[in-house]
């Protein structure tokens, strides 16, 4: 009996995520550029800069700011959670202007993926850690990797539809 | 073995919907994206018309041998589908998109473990053991199909990667069939072939979403799809550049942290 169980757990499993994958994969496909910033769930823009600096353009005192003040400015849980479901809004904007600059769009939406991928592996990281209650050793290294990327993200979108459509610009501006 | 009217039916509603298909493939030059897809269609043509023909008229040993023998080249092909579905979706640019490729072997190899192990553990009632085989043999195949072809969807959703019109229909149709394939192969390894009439209406069940999913892309190949600019020569080289560096990029950061 046990195997038969198994097997059907397995094919649920399977069958769960086929149906998920193709319906997510449907709504990317017919989402409009309304749709997708709708979407788009507001992040505490201000902290999450100052993180990202911190780590990407470092000057004195580089250790000012401390972990509990580091997961603070990113908006701590909720934060990772609408960093993590906007990275894929971002890549679907940057994807978007292939229709009016194919090549440039084409170029940054890659590296966009890059930079997802980056932000999906440090909060991966960071969510594991505080699961086993692991050691707090390695986690503002975390989230200053998870705050970059996100960072990078949001300034290679706004530079992207500052060449390519600026009308859209100032509404884009606002969302993120 | 006695044949139904209705297994009859089935057959050749399958057949000619295959024939259909594979002509719409080729006719609307459909087979230039998608060569494994036509190759496989027109495979599934050509073997119902040997399979046809060696039951009237061959030995029932022959049969059995050309039965197992498609069986074979039927899984060699839908794993090849499935590789070419993945370039497709997961190489959009004609470069493998980054940390694509590792997601979907990795997820590939671990699915078809467990479905490996839980193929051997099942033990379906049958007359001959050589039954239960070959009931085990469709299990892995239907289970090995779905969980690589969820491999390489998840690939694509982690990485935003949008599908286009045909291989969205394409794998829309192929997920309906090898769900219902594989739930019919998992009442089958439970009930067994002890009981001819349940055996077969399983069989029919199988049939009828194979036909259904045939119907839904000939629909889907019928019609056209928006054009997509080529990459220019330089800038798929740049492209190629672009991921050699990231990856180098990426490298360097993980030594990094594994180093603190």
């Amino acid at each position: 009996m046990t195997p038969i169980f198994l097997l059907l757990l397995f094919l649920v499993l399977l069958a769960g995520g086929l149906i998920y994958t193709q319906i997510s994969a449907g709504r990317l496909r017919s989402a409009t550029w309304e749709d997708l910033l709708s979407r788009m769930q507001p992040m505490h823009a201000r902290g999450l800069e100052i993180v990202a600096l911190d780590n990407l353009q470092p000057k004195a005192n580089q250790l000012q700011l401390e972990p509990e003040h580091l997961w603070g400015l990113i908006g701590g849980t909720e934060g990772l959670r609408r960093m993590q479901k906007n990275a894929d809004l971002l890549i679907a904007l940057a994807a978007y202007v292939q229709r009016w600059n194919f090549e440039e769009g084409v170029i940054v939406t890659e590296r966009m993926r890059h930079d997802a991928v980056q932000l999906k592996r440090a909060i991966f990281r960071i969510r594991f850690e505080m699961l086993i209650h692991r050691s707090q050793l390695r986690a503002p290294f975390y989230i200053h990797q998870a705050a970059s990327s996100y960072y990078l993200m949001t300034r290679r979108l706004l530079a992207l539809y500052e060449t390519s459509h600026a009308g859209l610009l100032p509404r884009l501006a606002e969302a993120l | 073995m006695k044949v139904s009217l209705l297994d009859n039916a089935l057959w050749a509603a399958s057949f000619i919907g295959n024939i259909v298909l594979f002509l719409i493939l080729l006719f609307r030059g459909r087979w230039r994206q998608f060569p494994v897809f036509t190759i496989l269609i027109g495979y599934y043509a050509l073997e119902a018309i040997a399979l046809f023909f060696v039951y009237r008229h061959g030995e029932f040993h022959l049969y059995l041998l050309t039965y197992w023998f498609t069986f074979a080249l039927d899984i060699l092909l839908q794993i090849a589908l499935i590789l070419d579905v993945a370039r497709i979706v997961l190489r959009p640019t004609g470069t493998w998109v980054q940390d694509a490729r590792l997601g979907f072997f990795v997820w590939g190899l671990i699915g078809a473990f467990v479905a490996m192990g839980l193929t051997f553990a099942v033990h379906p009632s049958t007359p001959r053991s050589i039954d239960a085989w070959g009931i085990r043999a469709y299990l892995f195949t239907s289970l090995l199909f779905c969980e690589l072809f969820l491999a390489m969807m998840l690939a694509a959703q982690r990485l935003g990667l949008v599908w286009r019109n045909h291989v969205m229909g394409l794998g829309q149709g192929l997920t309906a069939w090898v769900l219902v394939s594989a739930m019919v192969d998992v009442a089958h390894s439970y009930y067994g072939s002890a009981q001819h009439n349940d055996f077969n209406t399983l069989e029919h069940i199988r049939t009828l979403a194979y036909i259904g999913a045939v119907i839904y892309w000939i629909i889907t190949f019928s019609l056209p799809e928006p054009e997509r600019r080529p990459l220019s020569e330089e800038m798929q080289k740049y492209l190629v550049a672009l991921h050699a560096k990231v990856q180098y990029d990426s490298n360097q950061v993980s030594s990094a942290q594994n180093l603190r």
